[in-house]
């Protein structure tokens, strides 16, 4: 720690001035000693800014997977999405701004739904280690205008409850697919039914004309139909 | 008779029937051989002295550390509690002189923080070569307490210095705030927003009596200068030290902006005795 | 942010729709009435008595009654200790007797989480979803 980086001796202004005889004058000069200068000390963090260091501290400790990490550059304000704590609760909501800290575990979330068609509002630390997972239930197909949508509170464009629209599109879907099935199903039963009808025909007219072309056409024509 | 006043000297005499006469405040007293004719006083101490003052100053045993603000993070405790915290850099802080009561009449340490390696002043450049560090940016005086809490000149104090958990109090400049008025600087109430009051909302209102006493009393809060004064906050909860990287942070907020230079030590409400307070506790 | 004559919506049946807030109670002079606070409160307008078969009124009270009440939404954002920030878009509450047990026997719609940690569980539990 203590090596001597200068000790370097310099000229002081002459302050006794001396007069020698034959007229011609000189001076002595005085030689005053610098003091010792230790070297510093070595450079802590690598020469890196507190805070930078302290933040990537933090966001591994905080954010090991480094899940949320992504999960804060990828969520946008109008994302519908489910948050779940350590203890099982979960909150679901609409996001309407999302406040992200410079690289830092200073970011939070704010959501929105209705609940008994009162508006609730929750901001939610990004880093909290009460969070157990954040899940992005709905990404909106159109976007709405602005990063922080505060301007759809109590407007036409205000988030509704979002549990339940969800329960309602999720019954709509199997609804949806449920109905599809049975018109599939519907169509293998009466190609099935011709199927079946085609291969009679065939095996009649088999017994009558043996061999002959026109009949193999003609079955042929009726499976295609 | 005159005669015999005359031959009484100041330590008295021995009548002839036996009694001790003394004189005292020019009165004839008469005194049994067994009483005390006075008792020795101890020496009244004056309590407007310096060394008075020392005895009943709170000091702590130990010096504190020079830090630099850097500014204001997210705190998550283990349970999940969250608030802010204040970053403090703590870069080379080194003991760089002492003062003693022979010398100075008091005990203190003196620190010096972050390594100035061009434009010293050469004045105190020996203070330096004498504690055998680098010649320091900023040097501060921490009062202790007696001569046990003089750290070695050139000992490096680091962040682990303070524990996690304990108490600390951090003294800083705040940030001016330039020239203010009364209801920003001292927290006035204002005039009414109506009822009359012309453009005066924001003023003092009356400053004090009429003909008497004809004048402003001194001391009057008035608009002025304000921020920019030392401050010291109380018993911040220290919640995260790295010894190797130089970083304490506290909990809350401390005075100043950031970059700012601080003197954190632990908490003299929590911590600081003083000698008398000493004395009291061995007693009992 | 509840103080002398604020408005808040009542989210059980006790009659009252709206009442207005006349005094905090246990707070400062200049201190307002947050989440799970008592205040006392004037009923302004309730709903229109309709008597039952035994002639009795549902209505626990009606207009300009004076009665106690809980606070269990407010509209001014609040901290929770996880850091969390909760807000509600209206204020409302819930009224009470002196006991604290609530007037009313059901509680219509959401209230803060709380009300369960302080002494108003009843409430908490009657309600049909805490946030």
């Amino acid at each position: 720690m203590l090596g001597i980086i200068s000790s370097s001796k310099f000229l002081v202004r002459p302050s006794i001035i001396t007069t020698i005889q034959n007229g011609t004058r000189s001076f002595t000069t005085l030689k005053k000693e610098l003091p010792t200068v230790y070297e510093p000390l070595p450079k802590k963090r690598t020469g890196e800014s507190v805070l930078a260091y302290l933040y990537q501290k933090m966001l591994n400790k905080y954010d090991p997977s480094g899940r949320r990490r992504i999960l804060s550059k990828t969520l946008r304000a109008g994302d519908v999405i489910r948050v779940t704590y350590l203890d099982r609760t979960d909150v679901v909501g609409r996001i309407i701004a999302i406040k992200r800290g410079d690289n830092n575990v200073g970011s939070n979330i704010l959501i929105r739904n209705k609940l008994n068609k009162v508006g609730v509002e929750l901001r939610i630390p990004l880093y909290s280690p009460k969070l157990r997972n954040i899940e992005v239930i709905q990404k909106p197909e159109v976007r709405l205008a602005r990063n922080k949508q505060y301007y759809i509170r109590n407007t036409r464009l205000d988030v509704q409850d979002v549990e339940s629209s969800m329960k309602r599109k999720e019954a709509k879907k199997i609804k949806e697919t449920e109905r599809k099935d049975e018109k599939k199903k519907l169509r293998d039963q009466k190609a099935a039914k011709l199927a079946k009808t085609a291969a009679k025909r065939e095996a009649k007219n088999a017994e009558h004309t043996s061999n002959s072309h026109v009949v193999e056409e003609l079955s042929k024509k009726t499976e295609s139909t | 008779m005159s005669g015999l006043l005359n031959n009484i000297g100041r330590n008295g005499l021995t009548s002839k029937s036996g009694f001790n006469l003394i004189f005292q405040r020019g009165a004839a007293q008469i005194t049994s051989i067994h009483a005390i004719p006075y008792i020795r006083t101890p020496t009244s101490t004056i309590n407007h002295s310096v060394e008075q003052s020392n005895l009943r100053k709170r000091l702590l045993g130990r010096p504190g550390v020079l830090g630099i603000k850097r500014g204001m993070i997210s705190w998550f405790t283990e349970e999940g509690k969250h608030f802010a915290a204040t970053v403090i850099e703590i870069d080379a802080c080194e003991v760089v002189g002492h003062k003693t009561k022979e010398t100075h009449g008091y005990f203190s340490v003196i620190m010096g923080h972050i390594d100035k390696l061009k434009n010293f002043d050469t004045r105190i450049l020996p203070m330096f070569q004498n504690a055998g560090v680098t010649p320091k940016q900023q040097i501060r005086e921490f009062r202790v307490r007696d001569e046990k809490g003089l750290i070695p000149l050139g000992a490096e104090i680091k962040a682990d210095y303070f524990a996690v958990g304990q108490f600390v109090d951090v003294k800083g400049v705040s940030k001016g705030k330039g020239f203010q008025g009364v209801m920003k600087r001292h927290g006035f109430k204002g005039l009414g927003a109506s009822h009359g009051v012309s453009r005066a909302h924001r003023s003092a209102g009356g400053m004090g009596g009429n003909q008497t006493p004809g004048r402003v009393l001194p001391g009057k809060k008035m608009p002025g200068r304000m921020g920019g004064k030392n401050a010291t906050v109380f018993n911040n909860e220290v919640l995260f030290v790295d010894a190797e990287a130089g970083i304490l942070v506290v909990k809350g907020q401390i005075p100043g902006p950031n970059k700012s230079f601080v003197k954190v030590a632990d908490a003299v409400k929590a911590y600081g005795r003083s000698v008398n307070d000493l004395v009291r506790e061995a007693a009992n | 942010m509840i103080y002398l004559k604020t408005l808040l919506n009542v989210v059980d049946n006790s009659g009252a729709l709206v009442v207005e807030c006349i005094k905090v109670l246990r707070h400062g002079p200049r201190n307002c009435a947050k989440i799970g606070d008592e205040i006392t409160v004037v009923v302004k307008k309730a709903r229109a008595l309709q008597t039952d078969i035994t002639g009795q009124s549902s209505n626990k009270v009606k207009r300009r009654d004076i009665c106690r009440a809980v606070v269990v939404r407010q509209k001014a954002p609040f901290r929770r200790p996880d850091g969390s920030v909760v807000r509600f878009d209206d204020n409302a509450c819930v009224l009470i007797n002196k006991n604290g047990e609530p007037l009313g026997t059901r509680v219509s719609s959401v209230v803060a989480k709380e009300l369960r940690e302080l002494e108003y569980t009843k409430i908490a539990s009657l309600a049909p979803k805490s946030f």
